[in-house]
């Protein structure tokens, strides 16, 4: 057993073999069974010939070679398929078939041949039809991935929509000469030769479905991959700008930025990492001053960021820069309130008391904070709370509630 | 105004808190949770609108998805958006170079990333003069640019063995972003060009 270590080498291998290699290729599948292929040849020569991946052997069956089934297919089949798939000569075959069925029939000669051709032409179409459609799909799959850039890939799936266009002519093609045959085939009255007839109407009826929706997803992919090219070169271009420091300059980037009057609440480059902490701050942005004071504020409070207390250290200017502290939480506010048993008022009056120099909006605003955040420890009623000029839903304790309701049946 | 939380969805405060981290709530999120957030804010967007506009947050409909806008930015937090941005800026362009078809409901992990720019040295070259982007080797810097798309919100890490991530509709933010960005002051600029070539 030896392993071809050159063009040469492996030219001698194929043609020692050329006989059972043939075979393996004519057979079913391109793979026939081990013993047959022991018959044809000897063990010694199998594991040759898998020695030089020409064969591989799977489950007891002998395999033709991944690439040399496609190198032969390539040539051969798909060459000898083109003959096959040349619908105008079979149907000009079938005109001829017709022609000599209706003059053997009138001398009483073999007509039969005939109608066996036209059959045999007819079982032929679905699977001829099918098989282009998969190569044109094995082929645009292809050569799609293997294209570079993204005009490569348009021009491909500009191509691989022609492809179907033709497609879809030859199946009208067909169409209509099975519709000019139509009278022969109702006059002779073969059963054969009407499944073989409305197997191809059926076929065709399949396929062109497919192709009206493969169509439809490639023009969707062509509009796309268009719009992604133009997308694209904008972004090019912007990145050159961006690389020469003129973007602010030379695009409207920055009065989008800097005049919009909102902006969007976004996270991703805006977590600061220190010292193995991670600490998110919601929102990202705010005025710095009063971040400084709230972050030294939150300092006081050791169960926020603990491994950070430290009021000595100074405040990193890189740190103020990346991200802002604005939340201030009032849960504790609201457990505390839901742990004081004797509790009777609502959560508003008691955050109030709690909280005296909070008012106005601000007030209105750490109350829904706190009650949409923790809804599920609350119950709402029908009462109505002003803060701020709006009507807030009063908010109480579900166990004090629940006391409330108990005291009241008893 | 009367604020009825018996009208609201039950998903309130799970919109609310996804919101509230900055994160996007989107219409193709893999998860089931997570689009049925996005249907409760079509559904209710009036109510919840006016429920989260006293807090001071402006919950906002894009093409695919939600987010909350804020007002009065000071000029520092707008610098760092633009950095944020710029940043962002680059990694689109590689990326959609690599991929022509990267866009909403894309499915990639970074091994097909690093995979493509293996055979690309440009780009590769790009994505090494990164700044935002960390890591040594070409396997760290192509995790980093996943992982960098994944907390800005526009891609979705899936659990499946290959590690892919999906391009959520929330990348809809970034193209409108960023297709309203034009060139201005393209005659002074050529007029300078010229001045300069003389």
């Amino acid at each position: 057993m030896t392993r071809a270590r050159n063009f040469l080498e492996l030219i001698s291998v194929l043609r020692t073999k050329k006989d059972f290699l043939n075979a393996v290729f004519e057979s079913k599948n391109r793979q026939m069974s081990l013993s047959n292929a022991r018959n044809l040849i000897d063990d010694i020569s199998i594991e040759e010939l898998e020695a030089n991946n020409l064969i591989e052997i799977f489950n007891n069956e002998v395999l033709l070679g991944e690439h040399l089934t496609r190198f032969l297919e390539a040539q051969l089949v798909d060459n000898y398929d083109e003959e096959l798939f040349d619908y105008k000569n079979i149907f000009l075959k079938i005109s001829k078939s017709i022609e000599l069925y209706r003059t053997s029939f009138e001398v009483s000669g073999d007509a039969h041949k005939h109608t066996r051709n036209i059959h045999r032409y007819l079982r032929r179409i679905p699977n001829n039809l099918l098989d282009s459609l998969k190569s044109m799909q094995h082929h645009v799959e292809f050569t799609y991935r293997s294209a570079a850039t993204n005009r490569e890939k348009l021009q491909e799936l500009k191509g691989y929509n022609e492809m179907l266009d033709e497609f879809y002519e030859t199946l009208e093609f067909i169409s209509r000469n099975m519709r000019v045959h139509l009278e022969f085939f109702e006059q002779i009255n073969d059963n054969a030769l009407d499944l073989q007839r409305f197997r191809v109407g059926e076929y065709i009826l399949t396929i062109r479905d497919t192709l009206i929706k493969t169509t439809q997803i490639v023009i969707d992919y062509i509009r796309d991959t268009e719009r992604s090219i133009h997308f694209h070169k904008h972004l090019v271009e912007l990145k050159e700008l961006s690389d020469r420091k003129e973007i602010r300059s030379k695009t409207n980037m920055y009065e989008l930025i800097f005049n919009a009057k909102r902006e969007p609440l976004l996270s991703g480059l805006s977590v600061v990492e220190k010292r193995n902490v991670q600490i998110k701050f919601y929102p990202d942005y705010a005025n710095e001053e009063e971040f400084e004071l709230r972050y030294l504020a939150s300092l006081n409070k050791p169960n926020m960021i603990e491994k950070k207390a430290n009021l000595n250290e100074p405040i990193e200017d890189d740190f103020l820069e990346e991200a802002i502290i604005v939340t201030v939480d009032y849960s504790d506010i609201l457990y505390e309130y839901i742990d004081a048993k004797e509790q009777e008022g609502s959560f508003l009056t008691y955050l109030q008391h709690k909280e005296p120099e909070l008012d106005g909006e601000e007030l209105l605003a750490a109350y829904l904070d706190t009650i949409i955040t923790n809804s599920q420890e609350l119950v709402f009623t029908q009462e109505d709370e002003m803060v701020y000029g709006y009507r807030c839903m009063s908010a109480y304790s579900i166990s004090n509630t629940a006391k409330t309701l108990q005291d009241s049946i008893l | 105004m009367m604020i009825d939380t018996n009208r609201l969805p039950s998903t309130t405060k799970a919109i609310f808190d996804t919101l509230r981290g900055g994160n996007f709530i989107i219409d193709n999120h893999p998860e089931p949770e997570q689009r049925k957030m996005f249907i409760d804010c079509e559904s209710y967007l009036p109510t919840l609108r006016a429920y989260f506009e006293p807090l001071g947050y402006d919950l906002e409909e894009g093409d695919g998805f939600f987010l909350f806008y804020i007002k009065d930015l000071v000029d520092s937090a707008k610098e760092h958006r633009m950095n944020q941005m710029i940043s962002m800026l680059d990694i689109i362009t590689l990326v959609l170079g690599v991929f022509p078809n990267f866009n909403v409901g894309w499915k990639g992990s970074p091994s097909e990333l690093e995979i493509a720019l293996k055979g690309d040295t440009l780009r590769r070259e790009e994505l090494e003069n990164m700044r935002s982007i960390k890591g040594k080797t070409l396997t760290e810097r192509c995790v980093s640019i996943f992982d960098t798309l994944s907390k800005f919100g526009c891609m979705i890490p899936l659990d499946d063995i290959f590690n892919n991530y999906l391009v959520g509709s929330s990348y809809n933010y970034l193209t409108e972003f960023y297709e309203s960005v034009q060139r201005i002051n393209n005659e002074v600029a050529k007029k300078n060009e010229i001045e300069d070539e003389e």
